[in-house]
């Protein structure tokens, strides 16, 4: 209403930012861990005078720098370009809010770069003991940069008494900051070992790959066994209704309590534990077995944990962008009466501009409402398709479901936990339904569907 | 339509500073990206023609200013990227609502500016690494590694034109809703703007002219090493920079001239901070102009020197120009003066406290480095990732 929409088809303006921040939490977390990495395994080396841990690292320190520097950065700027098109409203409020905050944040990344710029081509040049230092201060500023950005990340899903007072500090170290600080860092050392086997099980004398990819495997174990601990407390100050969406489902819309957001959960959780079991038996017990092909599949394996916890991350903040103040589709909590009463096309600057001079300016409209409304989660015909989900409704149950999802009352709206409220006037709810018919094709006149087929129909 | 129907709100929360700060902030970390940005851009076109030229004589001048150029470029690159985040925060605060709108409306050519950003960062180490310092590829690297390095400078080229078409599209509300009832899906560019080309051409040919100053800067390195090659570098940096100097007065003309009246009024003598900052930018061109052309001629350190520093101030009081002509275009519309301010002095402080930690830390760091290469009293020895 406030901004244009980027109409996305298919997959939906959300997976665009999905797609950039998976791969840049994946590869970011690795920057951070893989910072501690290489410090300790320097120290080993320089403890134990190995030379052939040394001429690892080097090798490392390489693919570490091109993937981390490179990739790593580039999605990093890639989120904001992403959540800048797709939810401008949103990005504007963590922009205003955290502007100093991202400014600290800039200020530890300029650090992190150049020292591991200089940490890398300083091997041999430097004595050894100054390199170790580089490397130790790497791992010090870029976990400053994630001690920074988890307060922003943190403050979206629990903003806390920022939503009286609106002072900064207030939503930045909110409730679920320590224990997302905690467990970040757990999967960032994990991540770490599991990048690092893929280059370690490339070292040709057979003692020092022994000794590298088992020393590998254990950076997966801090998060075995602080890991359920850290998690126990992030889920424990996470918003009791979203905890409600992820155990006990949209009832009117999920298959029995088992909902997607469960599903998602334990599949991650059986995935990570896997992963970690996997990696105890092959990597720690038999290094030697332990090829380049196994260790690509170790970080498949990381890459779709990473994928599906923070979709989940993502699903468990809905309906809200900033949990309690504005939804994601970026409307304000507060301006819902007031968009009630006065209308949500009459009063929105965007989305009438579409409107035809003559003839389907309903239908127009009604479109607009869907876009600015629905589309944050919703395509018409493609990821959560508004075809499939409409199924053979015809215009009276659409009209029936879109007054349900209209009310803010958690006993007549079972989907609140999960979508926004529908906002607008009777006029708009009658320009939406019109739309939604032309989607699954059915006339207005068309014979009312069954009570089976709305019960099954899910949204 | 009239555009004031459609303009978006800020959000309801108050600046975090105040507005002179965060605008002073805006200008300062966009000069700080410009340099970096420039030397990518103007360092991979010339490493480009310096490495075709070489061809597969290695010893020759113009192989070795090339190689250097290009083994620089991933470090460029990434600080471009990193000083990059400073003014783009700004800009999402003061002027988030024309930069997110224009962004929206020509949003599949702006997201796809990361995948070509991408393509040509690994270019430049794929040139580096696999190219240049690889004794399989020994002869005629020079001409594959100068083709590489062309299609990287084409990439960058095209990244700052996206970044002009979207930064002038901000400027223009007038067009937005026209472009967006033609497409929803951000297919847009902003070709039909009469300042895009002169714009895009005076920050391409400054680009070129940083580059020239970076050959230049090698030239300074190596002065006490191998003057003759020093002296090359230097005449060659400056001929770029005094060739594109010249050419950037009629081009800047064209460019005051290309935009609203209001704005070129502005500029000649209406508003006095942008007619200042434009006329000391004339001013000192004329001295980089005059210093440049010395040190081609003769060589000198001095002149390049002064030439050097005159264009960096040139940069700046450009910067400043550039920042004036988006107050005008957007002054109508956005008036960020009229958010209210609450002073995050908790978070403002800290951020001071660091930003002078980061300098004290990058003086250490560059002190250090420059000491591991170039260490007292061994003779130099350069190593063929970091040497010119």
């Amino acid at each position: 209403m406030n901004y244009p929409i980027w109409v996305v088809p298919i997959f939906g303006g959300g997976w665009i930012i999905g797609i950039i921040a998976i791969v840049h939490v994946f590869l970011s977390h690795f920057a951070v861990g893989g910072g501690a990495f290489l410090a300790l395994t320097e120290e080993l080396a320089y403890r134990r005078k190995d030379e052939n841990l040394y001429a690892y690292l080097r090798q490392h320190s390489r693919f570490f720098m091109l993937l981390t520097s490179v990739a790593g950065a580039v999605t990093g700027v890639g989120i904001w370009w992403a959540i800048s098109l797709v939810n401008p409203d949103g990005t504007a409020v963590l922009i205003q809010n955290f502007t100093l905050g991202w400014a600290v944040e800039y200020v530890f990344f300029v650090a992190e770069l150049a020292t591991v710029f200089a940490y890398y081509y300083t091997w041999d040049k430097l004595t050894k003991e100054q390199h170790l230092n580089l490397a130790r201060m790497y791992f010090g500023f870029s976990v400053m940069t994630l001690v920074v950005i988890n307060g922003i990340l943190t403050f979206m899903l629990t903003p806390g008494h920022w939503l009286e007072s609106r002072y900064w500090l207030e939503g930045f170290f909110n409730a679920t900051y320590w224990p997302s600080l905690v467990l970040r860092l757990l999967i960032m050392f994990a991540l770490a070992g599991m990048y690092a086997m893929v280059t370690s099980s490339q070292i040709k004398d057979q003692k020092t790959r022994e000794y590298v990819v088992r020393f590998c495997a254990k950076w997966l174990l801090p998060i075995f066994f602080i890991g359920p601990v850290a998690g126990y407390f992030y889920l424990a100050n996470v918003p009791q209704a979203a905890i409600e969406t992820v155990f006990n489902g949209v009832h009117a819309s999920g298959v029995g309590n088992f909902s997607v957001l469960a599903r998602a959960l334990y599949l991650s959780l059986i995935l990570s534990g896997t992963v970690i079991v996997f990696a105890y038996i092959g990597p720690y017990l038999n290094p030697r077995g332990l090829t380049v092909r196994i260790s690509i599949l170790f970080l498949i394996c990381g890459l779709t944990v990473t994928g599906i916890t923070e979709w989940m991350r993502e699903l468990l903040r809905k309906p809200y962008v900033v949990y309690g103040y504005m939804y994601c589709n970026g409307i304000r909590k507060e301006s819902v009466d007031k968009l009630n009463e006065g209308g949500f096309l009459a009063q929105s600057k965007w989305s009438t501009i579409t409107a035809l001079p003559h003839g389907q300016n309903d239908i127009e409209l009604g479109r607009n409402i869907f876009r600015y409304q629905c589309m944050s989660c919703h395509t018409e015909n493609g990821y959560r398709g508004m075809k499939k989900l409409l199924g053979e409704r015809d215009r009276d149950a659409i009209e029936g479901f879109l007054k349900t999802i209209k009310s803010r009352n958690k006993e007549n709206n079972p989907y609140l936990g999960i979508m926004p409220p529908l906002v607008g006037n009777d006029d708009d709810l009658q320009k939406l339904a019109s739309y939604l018919c032309t989607i699954n094709g059915h006339s207005e006149t068309s014979p009312a569907v069954s009570s089976k087929t709305r019960a099954s129909s899910q949204f | 339509m009239d555009p004031s129907t459609i303009i978006p709100n800020y959000q309801p929360l108050p600046l975090p500073a105040p507005l002179w700060l965060l605008q002073t902030l805006l200008v300062v970390g966009f000069f700080l990206h410009v340099i970096p940005m420039n030397m990518t851009l103007g360092g991979s076109i010339l490493s480009s023609l310096l490495l075709i030229k070489g061809g597969s004589d290695k010893t020759s001048y113009a192989f070795r200013a090339g190689k250097g150029l290009a083994s620089a470029l991933p470090i460029c690159i990434s600080f471009a990227i990193t000083q990059g985040i400073v003014p783009l925060l700004f800009l999402q605060l003061l002027y988030g609502p024309a930069y997110y709108t224009s962004s929206i409306v020509m949003a599949v050519p702006w997201i796809s500016l990361l995948g070509l950003l991408l393509i040509c960062y690994y270019g430049t180490y794929l040139i580096t690494y696999r190219v240049l310092h690889s004794n399989e590829h020994a002869g005629g690297s020079g001409i594959k590694a100068g083709a590489i390095m062309l299609l990287v400078a084409l990439g960058l080229g095209g990244i700052g034109f996206l970044f002009s078409n979207n930064m002038t599209l901000m400027l223009t509300p007038e067009k937005w809703v026209e472009l967006y009832k033609s497409s929803a899906s951000g297919l847009h560019l902003n070709l039909g703007e009469r300042q895009l080309w002169p714009r895009y051409l005076h920050f391409a040919l400054s680009a070129v002219a940083v580059g020239g100053l970076t050959l230049g800067a090698f030239g300074l390195y190596f002065s006490k090493r191998e003057q003759e090659y020093s002296t090359w570098l230097i005449k060659t940096g400056s001929r770029i920079v005094a060739g594109i100097t010249a050419l950037q007065v009629l081009v800047g003309f064209a460019f005051l001239f290309a935009l609203p009246s209001i704005a070129t009024k502005n500029f000649l003598g209406g508003e006095p901070i942008g007619s200042i900052s434009l006329a000391v930018s004339v001013v000192l061109s004329v001295v980089v102009l005059i210093a440049t052309t010395i040190a081609a001629i003769t060589g000198s350190n001095k002149a390049f020197v002064t030439g050097m520093l005159s264009t960096i101030v040139v940069i700046f009081t450009m910067i400043v120009t550039r920042h004036m002509l988006r107050v005008y275009s957007l002054h109508q519309h956005f008036q960020p003066d009229s958010l209210p301010v609450a002073v995050q002095w908790d978070i403002l402080i800290a951020f001071l406290v660091c930003a002078a930690g980061l300098i004290a830390y990058l003086t250490w760091l560059t002190r250090t480095v420059w000491g591991a290469f170039n260490p007292p009293e061994i003779t130099f020895q350069p190593k063929a990732e970091t040497t010119v």
